[in-house]
């Protein structure tokens, strides 16, 4: 065999050994920026490249450490909303969440408008939800396959049917809500800012009747909390566009009692979804 | 008249190109000339008489004769004496290596797809002559003289440096004059695996040159050559320039250079410059006195430290600073180890070099570090110590830095809030700081989206259900291959007496149970003998079976007894109590288990 000639070896590597890490470190790289501009006082330049960062990739540091930086500047709202970022990435982390805590009471958000989570519907065991059942039915398929014929005699194989059928339609049903949980979240967005022309109460997004900027308020919330979008019949939020190009969006509350139309400006969600 | 010669021309000429086709092939080889001396060319011609086409074979390697490839080839015909004559000649230069007698022995090519064989030839090759002795001298002239045209010249401080040391180095192009270059196509480049060096920039050019007796235009690149492999090490630099030649074929690398020059208009090409090996010396650096903290700082270089901030809150980054001064390797100088102890979380440092960019040898290097203070209080940055070796002293020098003091006040306290959504979590928690807002200085693991899974995507999903499907079809496949109808029906059978008897325990109805038990030994006798109707067997018949089946004399006994029981009961109405019933059952079962 012709031996590699000893550029393309090169080549070769400098791609594995050199420039894949350097791709890994360049993020770590403006990471590290961001946080020496934290360290000399710059907390605008700090936010910036982190903003700028998260647009392309994502960690529980660089979330944490902007929300830490929006809680600096009192923007408590935005603290919030990449708190909830920092904390889908690693929810097992107290100090986002004490901080969580600490900036919703700071906006002025009550419990009440949160969304409730339980561990075993989280939507991050969905795969392992549906693995089980899957697992479930499809030993209990093979059981009966295997070792029970027809016609049935005996009442054990009844019991063990009974038992399948039971353990089956509660794994469904764990699987069915956790299913719930995941496209909540996915619908989920914080409110951060208001555009309203008639603001109502300071550090509050008006939730409007119709979709326009002349529009009154139906209710208004504080900044920084929940707000599910509106699903359309295609399965994507519902959107209005103004003929001005500006983008409407139909939301309301966990607890559902407060309902509206807000802009595209005013929030952000807490996952990557397609607005 | 002329008619007439014109028909006798054309019946000769149909005749003599027809007689071609069929002309006898003969092959001739000679040296043109047969004697030469050392430094002259002889000619190896093959003449094929007959032909015109090409042949096909290779010549033989003789030692000591060089066959340039490829051969000059030339086709003819002619009439001579009437005679219609064809051939094919190839003609090779043949340059000798030495003197003495070469014999190119008799080989064969193919011709129209025959084999002909090519004579035996002689070549004799002289020693060279005082003529011969004069032109190759002048050779050599001509090619020393095109060598003083263009070349490189290396320039190193020192004969030998240190490994890991970084030392300015100079690579000089000169050009002469004289020399119509268009453009120097490649920047110089290192031959040699010794030594790593910086990148060469722009060079600083100098007219004017005098050397050789010639006038010359220098272009010096500045460089930093730092030594990587110990032990006596090669280097040298290779160029590549353009030059506008005269448009001629037979110029100018190959023939003398000052009997055509390059000047005038005419094409480029290319023409490689080199300079001469040079070797260096690169020696490790002393073991002896040194010290446990030396990482690889060579040169002569001093130390300082700042911090950006004095008071801080507890988790709030700092900037320390950490400067390295002077002469020495900064192109390859690690960073500084900073060992705080456990009062500060220190991050990796951010590089940053001023100086002369083209050695990367003199100026000054920054690493600077984000220090967290973990704790309140005022604390210290304890000195950090560095360690570097002096190549001209030959000797380590230990350094300092100061210590800096820092007032870190406490962090806002946070008691753990009262359960609600997302203290909810699946995952075991951390431990906290109890320090809010702490600043992380680590990136952590990076992802690329905030997306919820899906699980119809997972792998492992997928996988299971092929795994379980292929084994619920594998099942399902071994149920119907061993679905024989008669023996279902049979097993059918089996189940509803055997259910029939626990009926009959159940409720003590001896006769009920006795008839159920006779019907199914029948049944597995029938099955076990290969009996279509078991149905009708009669007791006599059954023990028959039973013996022509090989069964064991004891099974066999039981049998009967149990028939016998069975018969008594059902015909002659003899009921035995509850407990007999049950025994009689059980002992039913393990006949028939030891009955297949």
């Amino acid at each position: 065999m012709k031996p590699l000639h000893p550029n393309i070896l090169f080549h070769f590597i400098f791609l594995v050994g050199i420039a894949f890490p350097l791709l890994g470190e360049s993020k770590d790289m403006i990471f590290y920026d961001a946080v020496r501009a934290e360290a000399s006082g710059d907390l605008e330049k700090a936010i910036k490249i982190y903003k700028t960062l998260s647009e392309k990739s994502h960690s529980a540091s660089l979330h944490a450490n902007l929300a830490n930086l929006f809680f600096k500047v009192e923007d408590y709202a935005k603290a919030v909303l990449h708190f909830r970022k920092a904390i889908w990435i690693d929810p097992g982390n107290r100090d986002y969440i004490a901080n969580l805590s600490l900036a919703l009471e700071m906006s002025g958000v009550t419990p009440q408008n949160l969304p409730e989570s339980s561990p075993i519907f989280s939507p991050r065991f969905q795969t392992i939800t549906l693995i089980i059942f899957s697992l479930f039915a499809w030993s209990g398929i093979l059981t009966f396959t295997l070792f029970f014929r027809l016609p049935i005699i005996s009442k054990k194989p009844f019991w063990i049917a009974a038992l399948f059928l039971i353990g089956s339609f509660t794994l469904s049903w764990i699987f069915l809500k956790s299913a719930e949980h995941t496209s909540r979240l996915n619908r989920e967005v914080i409110a951060i800012q208001s555009l309203a022309q008639h603001n109502e109460a300071e550090n509050a997004l008006a939730l409007r009747v119709f979709a326009g900027n002349g529009s009154s308020a139906n209710t208004i919330i504080p900044l920084g909390s929940s707000l599910f979008l509106d699903l359309g019949e295609d399965g994507l939020p519902r959107v209005h566009k103004s003929p001005n190009g500006e983008k409407w969006y139909l939301a309301r509350s966990f607890s559902g009692s407060d309902k509206g139309w807000i802009q595209r400006n005013e929030f952000e969600p807490i996952l990557d979804l397609e607005l | 008249m002329y008619q007439k010669h014109k028909i006798i021309f054309l019946v000769l000429s149909f005749f003599s190109f027809g007689c071609l086709g069929y002309a006898e092939i003969k092959v001739e080889a000679t040296f043109e000339p047969a004697t030469i001396t050392l430094s002259n060319a002889s000619v190896y011609k093959i003449v094929v008489h007959g032909s015109q086409q090409g042949p096909v074979g290779s010549v033989p390697h003789i030692e000591g004769l060089n066959f340039a490839s490829p051969p000059r080839t030339l086709r003819s015909a002619s009439f001579i004496n009437g005679v219609p004559s064809i051939r094919f000649e190839l003609s090779f230069t043949v340059t000798p290596a030495k003197t003495g007698t070469f014999t190119v022995p008799a080989w064969t090519f193919e011709v129209e797809q025959k084999s002909y064989q090519v004579p035996q030839t002689v070549l004799k090759v002289l020693p060279p002559n005082q003529e011969d002795k004069i032109r190759q001298a002048q050779k050599q002239q001509q090619q020393q003289d095109l060598k003083q045209v263009a070349f490189l010249e290396f320039i190193c401080p020192r004969p030998f440096i240190f490994l890991g040391e970084t030392v300015p180095a100079k690579v000089s192009l000169y050009l002469w004059d004289r020399l119509p270059v268009t453009r120097i196509e490649q920047i110089p480049a290192k031959t040699g695996f010794g030594f790593s060096m910086t990148d060469l920039g722009q060079p600083t050019e100098q007219r004017n040159v005098r050397k050789f007796n010639k006038s010359y235009t220098v272009y010096s690149w500045d460089f930093g050559l730092t030594g990587a492999l110990i032990g006596k090490q090669k280097i040298s630099f290779d160029s590549m320039i353009r030059v506008r030649v005269k448009n001629n074929r037979n110029s100018p690398f190959s023939n003398p250079f000052f009997s055509d020059p390059f000047f005038g208009f005419g094409r480029e090409e290319g023409l490689k410059v080199s300079s001469e090996s040079t070797d260096l010396e690169v020696r490790p650096i002393p073991l002896e006195n040194r010290p446990s903290n030396f990482l690889g700082a060579i040169g002569d270089l001093s130390i300082s430290s700042a911090i950006d901030n004095n008071r801080v809150s507890v988790g709030d980054p700092v900037r320390y600073t950490f400067l390295i001064s002077g002469l020495g390797n900064f192109g390859a100088m690690p960073s500084p180890k900073l060992l705080l102890g456990d009062k500060f979380k220190v991050g990796p440092p951010a590089f940053s070099f001023e100086g002369n960019e083209n050695t990367k040898q003199q100026g000054s290097q920054t690493f600077e570090f984000i220090v967290t203070p973990l704790e309140a209080g005022l604390i210290e940055i304890p000195p950090v110590s560095f360690t570097y070796f002096n190549p001209e002293q030959e000797k380590y020098y230990a350094l300092n830095t100061n210590a800096h003091s820092l007032r870190v006040d406490p962090g806002e306290k946070w008691t753990v809030p009262e359960s609600n959504g997302y203290l909810s979590t699946p995952e075991p928690l951390m431990k906290s700081s109890q320090d809010l807002f702490q600043t992380d200085s680590e990136p952590g693991k990076w992802i690329d989206s905030l997306s919820t899974p899906i699980p119809y995507k997972s792998n492992i999903f997928w996988i299971i259900q092929f795994i379980f499907f292929a084994l619920f079809i594998s099942a399902l496949l071994t149920r119907l291959k061993k679905g024989n109808p008669r023996r279902e029906a049979q097993r059918q059978k089996e189940r509803l007496l055997e259910g029939k008897a626990r009926d009959a325990l159940k409720h003590k109805d001896p006769s009920g149970l006795y008839q159920a038990l006779r019907r199914r030994i029948r049944l597995r006798v029938g099955i076990a003998c290969n009996q279509s109707n078991a149905s009708a067997l009669s007791s006599t018949e059954i023990i028959t079976l039973l013996h022509k089946k090989g069964y064991k004399k004891e099974l066999i006994d039981e049998v009967v007894e149990l028939l016998k029981i069975c018969d008594e009961s059902e015909y002659a109405g003899t009921t035995n109590g509850s407990s007999n019933i049950e025994s009689t059952f059980k002992r039913t079962l393990i006949i028939l288990k030891r009955l297949k």
